[in-house]
């Protein structure tokens, strides 16, 4: 353990920064009370919270309501981050699959994600969601009369994607060469033919419970899959399934799965996309190295022990440098700046639900959505070189500058304006005799109180500027930023502000100015590279 | 171009000619007339200052455009052999829209367009559409015999994110720099202080649109997104808000980011007038289906209805003279439902692109304006059951008042599975190269010859650098005028055979 005994502040928010959607004032207090080792072994013990498919079928709201919630305010934080970053390694969206079968990936993802790696890629491969996603639900083996052949486009994306990519790696991530200093592909066509007999015979299960028809992994032993399974040899990635007129989907899958969760390449692949995840786009071969080996094992023998890789990430000294060099971090993602922005502020919905639907619109939402990403290529690829960047020039990636455009950019302003200024509310079951109306709620009396008179002078100003810093900002503020936001924070004043007048709009224009102040400090702050970057 | 030292940009200790162009630019939008500026016009603009108005406009179909659903085989025998290779998924012969170009079939049999496409058959028919047979990512030209060197072939193929790369940059995944950027650096002078417009994607980002120096300008469907002004009972606190996201500060995330933040600020308010007035002066709304059930037709409607709209401000407004602009549409990777996703994209394609075509006619620009498409890959002649998987070579549209339409360029491939012209599964080795299709588009926007090695770096390695599909806006289709005189007398020009693989 590298993580100091004793956190700062700082050091606190950034750790729940990584760890969690964002830490609450509690959260951060929590974690530096008990220390990063004890919050890890809490979190890891907790209880997983209600299943999301279970409330999207009891309460018939969307999943996209149903998983901001979750991330807003379940206290199983540690398992909803790991598992949100997990799914844009296990890419499923909702753009193409029913929302019913995302909320039960989701679940799969929630429920597996502190397991071994081949226990969640098996879940994985055999949910119906995925099957649906990657077209390999009711994948027929090769037909020489039809002239119609396995479906290969779960075969390509397991192995590019899932497990072992495109290069031959050594244990620290970095490509291998061969004679003539080129890198070694991992497989070829001749692979993903031999593997995509393997994903032949499953078929969705229906039933009239919608419980099991959403939650039921793929059926992979009925008469489907006896009469579709392909039972000729299949040879992928240098083992050979042999041909066997009784060979069953269950025993192809045992192969392949084992193959591809033990293949060398997949504990670095996978390892270096799970840092980039939580803690920075560009970890050098000795970081990946040292996760990769937790990884291959666990100290216990174990592989792919998840929790375990997990705690590597989160407490490799380079994650805890005290002056990291320029090159190290990542740009906060969408989705984590809303997050960490909301519970930084104490979020709270006025009802069980949440009035938050989907955010993917870039002009005034985040321009991203869990489990709604455009393609299996998620919303960035791990190898994303900003074009005409200083990131470029020094030869980094930044997979989240993918989604930075003159669109987003300024999106995210107007969004966090909306969110803060006037929280969404939404009325449900509009009509019925249950409708309700539920409304997102900050905590902003702390900060308010610090600003609440007519004028203020620089030292309140600066107090409050300092307070939303603190909670944002792990390493504080940029003075040349502190001044700006502090100037304008104390610049928000009107000349029809009466301190003691009673009247309903002279009580509504004290409360206006006040809040205006606080949003503004807000705003200034989360457009700051101190928070839009993390360090 | 690599800076070794990540910060130098910062400290101001090295003037790139990107940071000249990205200063002039700023101070022009900010409405500062800076002496420099004048002269970096003068400086090479001169040569290109009295051209016409010239765009190109890129579809790009995401997921791999089953060319053998879009484009299908037309004679009794190859429709049969691909009738046999995808039995439920096939076109039947009588349903497909025929078409007899001018100058014939070449190669092996003949295509016709799905029935989902009757717009752009008429277009064709009209001169105003060409096809582009067997088109795709190459390195070299590539027979079946160099198809063994695995050295010999482009890398990653049937990946979708390295072809995708591959298609609009010349490299796979984690290139930084596409051939519609490239075309962009080359014509970015002609454009004068608005270079940075020359570039500009609806569709989010795109390798395709980044040039060396030319920007890939990203805008939404629905226009500039400009700070809001209403969330404050004062204006007091929206300055402090630009001046954060303008502060330039040291390190390569934050200037990284603080780079597009800023020039998204400095540009909004200029780019979105420009496109307010060319809203006032065109309603082009009746061109585009922005209401259409399907969510693909929708969203591409809505796309080049904003570039119709950046044509006109670009045009009269902006004083832009070549501008580059991507679209897309999604959703081509069928693996599965051809019959009911496939078919549903193509009449959304039909839609769009005639839509886009007759706007561009309203707008009075069709001759100055050229509109492609482009793709992951083609896609497998024999089928998985109700679907394809990925591909290589496909065929494409060229679109536009320039094009000399009505032609099929390149020879029609021969059906097969392993055959003369495929890799296996009917993957079609492409007879004519990205390259070629992007050097005869860079060509036409006003690059030279010597040009095009900065545009396309394999160009030097195919026969030929110009597929002849285009001519200047100004000039007419000799042959067509003369197969319309002699169409009855049956004297057809020869058949138009390019791209084949060099000897």
């Amino acid at each position: 353990m590298t993580v100091p005994t004793e956190l700062t502040r700082g050091q606190a928010v950034r750790f729940l920064q990584r760890a969690t959607f964002g830490g609450s004032p509690s959260d951060v207090e929590h974690l530096r009370y008990i220390g990063a080792s004890a919050w890890l072994d809490e979190q890891l013990a907790m209880e997983r919270g209600a299943s999301h498919l279970r409330r999207r079928l009891d309460e018939g709201l969307n999943f996209e309501y149903l998983v901001w919630g979750a991330y807003l305010r379940a206290p199983d934080q540690l398992r909803r981050r790991w598992a949100y970053a997990l799914s844009q390694v296990f890419v499923v969206s909702r753009i193409s699959v029913e929302d019913q079968r995302i909320a039960a990936f989701a679940d799969v993802l929630e429920d597996h994600c502190f397991g071994t790696y081949r226990s969640l890629l098996e879940h994985v491969t055999r949910s119906s969601a995925m099957g649906d996603y990657l077209t390999y639900d009711r994948n027929r083996r090769e037909d020489a009369r039809s002239g119609t052949v396995p479906d290969e486009n779960y075969a390509r994306e397991v192995m590019q994607l899932f497990t072992v990519g495109l290069w031959r790696l050594h244990p620290d991530g970095t490509r291998m060469t061969d004679g003539s200093g080129q890198p070694m592909p991992t497989y070829d066509e001749s692979d993903i033919l031999g593997l995509a007999r393997v994903f032949t015979g499953f078929s969705r299960v229906d039933s009239t419970d919608p419980v099991v028809r959403y939650s039921s992994p793929m059926d992979s032993s009925g008469s489907f899959a006896d009469r579709y399974h392909e039972r000729g040899e299949k040879r992928f990635l240098d083992v050979i399934v042999p041909a066997s007129g009784t060979r069953t989907l269950d025993e192809s899958l045992a192969v392949a799965l084992d193959t591809l969760a033990g293949h060398p390449n997949t504990a670095p692949f996978v390892s270096h996309q799970l840092i980039q995840r939580m803690v920075t786009s560009n970890p050098s071969a000795a970081y990946v190295g040292r996760v990769a080996a937790v990884f291959a094992d666990d100290g216990a023998g174990v592989r792919g022990n998840l929790g375990a890789v997990l705690r590597a990430i989160l407490c490799d000294p380079e994650a805890w440098q005290t002056a990291p060099p320029g090159t190290f971090g990542k740009l906060r993602e969408p989705v984590l700046r809303m997050t960490a922005c909301a519970r930084a502020l104490d979020v709270e919905a006025t009802e069980r639900v949440w009035p938050i639907a989907s955010l993917e619109d870039a002009s005034n939402e985040l321009g991203q959505q869990p489990f709604a990403a455009p393609s299996v290529f998620n919303f960035y690829r791990p190898g994303y070189v900003p074009p005409q960047s200083a990131l470029g020039d020094a030869g980094l990636v930044s997979p989240e500058m993918q989604l930075a455009n003159e669109t987003s950019t300024i999106g995210w302003v107007n969004f966090v304006a909306r969110l803060v200024r006037r929280p969404p509310a939404r009325t449900f079951n509009t009509g019925s005799p249950t409708e309700f109306r539920s409304q997102l709620r900050f905590d902003l009396d702390g900060l308010l109180a610090l600003v609440s008179t007519e004028f203020v002078d620089a030292a309140s100003a600066g107090s409050l500027v300092d307070e939303v810093a603190g909670r944002l900002c792990p390493d504080g503020l940029d003075p040349e930023v502190r001044t700006i936001a502090v100037s304008n924070v104390q610049s928000i004043v009107s000349a029809n502000y009466r301190p003691g007048g009673t009247r309903a709009d002279e009580i509504r224009l004290r409360d206006d100015i006040h809040l205006d102040r606080v949003v503004a400090a807000v705003m200034m702050i989360a457009v700051s590279t101190d928070f839009l970057i993390e360090r | 171009m690599s800076i070794s030292d990540p910060n130098a940009q910062v400290s101001g200790g090295r003037h790139t000619r990107r940071e000249f162009i990205r200063r002039s630019t700023l101070l022009a939008g900010a409405g500062f007339a800076a002496p420099w500026v004048l002269d970096l016009a003068g400086l090479a603009g001169a040569a290109r200052a009295d051209d016409d108005y010239r765009a190109i406009v890129c579809l790009f179909m995401y997921g791999g455009n089953d060319h053998y659903d879009t484009f299908v085989p037309a004679d009794a025998a190859s429709h049969a052999a691909y009738s046999a290779a995808r039995p439920a998924i096939a076109h039947s012969l009588d349903s497909l829209l025929p078409i007899s170009p001018i100058g014939g079939f070449s190669g092996a049999g003949r295509i016709g367009f799905a029935p989902e496409l009757p717009r752009l058959h008429g277009l064709f028919g009209s001169g105003a559409l060409g096809i582009m047979s067997n088109i795709g990512t190459l390195v070299q030209p590539l027979d079946k015999v160099g198809w063994a060197t695995r050295s010999k072939r482009p890398p990653q193929l049937f990946s979708h994110n390295d072809q995708q790369s591959f298609w609009q940059s010349s490299g796979v995944e984690g290139s930084t720099t596409g051939w519609g950027g490239r075309i962009g650096d080359v014509v970015l002078d002609s454009n004068n202080a608005n270079s940075t417009f020359t570039c500009m994607s609806v569709s989010g980002n795109a390798v395709m649109l980044t040039g060396r120096e030319a920007f890939q300008y990203q805008l939404s469907s629905s226009g500039v997104t400009t700070l809001r002004s209403d969330t404050f009972r004062t204006d007091a606190p929206l300055a402090g808000i630009r001046d954060v996201m303008s502060l330039q500060r040291p390190g390569v995330f934050p200037s990284s980011y603080v780079d597009v933040s800023r020039r998204a600020l400095t540009l909004a308010d200029e780019l979105g007038s420009a496109i307010s007035t060319a809203r006032a002066s065109h309603d082009l709304d009746a061109h585009f289906d922005t209401q259409s059930t399907s969510g693909a037709l929708r969203s591409t409607a809505a796309q080049l209805r904003m570039v119709a709209q950046l044509i006109a401000a670009g045009r009269d407004t902006l004083g832009m003279k070549r501008q580059v602009f991507f679209v897309s549409m999604g959703g081509f990777d069928n693996h599965s439902g051809m019959t009911t996703q496939h078919r549903g994209l193509l009449r959304a394609l039909d839609s769009t692109l005639a839509g886009f075509y007759d706007a561009t006619v309203a707008l009075g620009v069709h001759r100055n304006v050229t509109t492609f498409t482009a793709s992951d890959f083609g896609r497998t002649l024999n089928s998985n059951g109700d679907g394809s998987d990925h591909g290589w070579g496909g065929h494409h549209i060229v679109m536009g008042g320039s094009v000399n339409g009505g032609r099929v360029y390149g020879d029609v491939p021969r059906i097969g599975d392993d055959g003369p012209d495929d890799v296996g599964r009917g993957r079609l080795l492409p007879t004519t190269a990205v390259d070629q299709y992007a050097s005869t588009l860079a060509q036409w926007m006003g690059a030279g010859s010597s040009e095009l090695g900065a545009i396309v770096p394999n160009i030097g390695r195919f026969a030929s650098a110009d597929l002849g599909f285009l001519r200047g806006p100004g000039a007419v289709d000799p042959d067509r005028v003369s197969s319309i005189d002699r169409g009855a007398l049956g004297s057809l020009a020869p058949a138009v055979r390019i791209g084949a693989p060099g000897s």
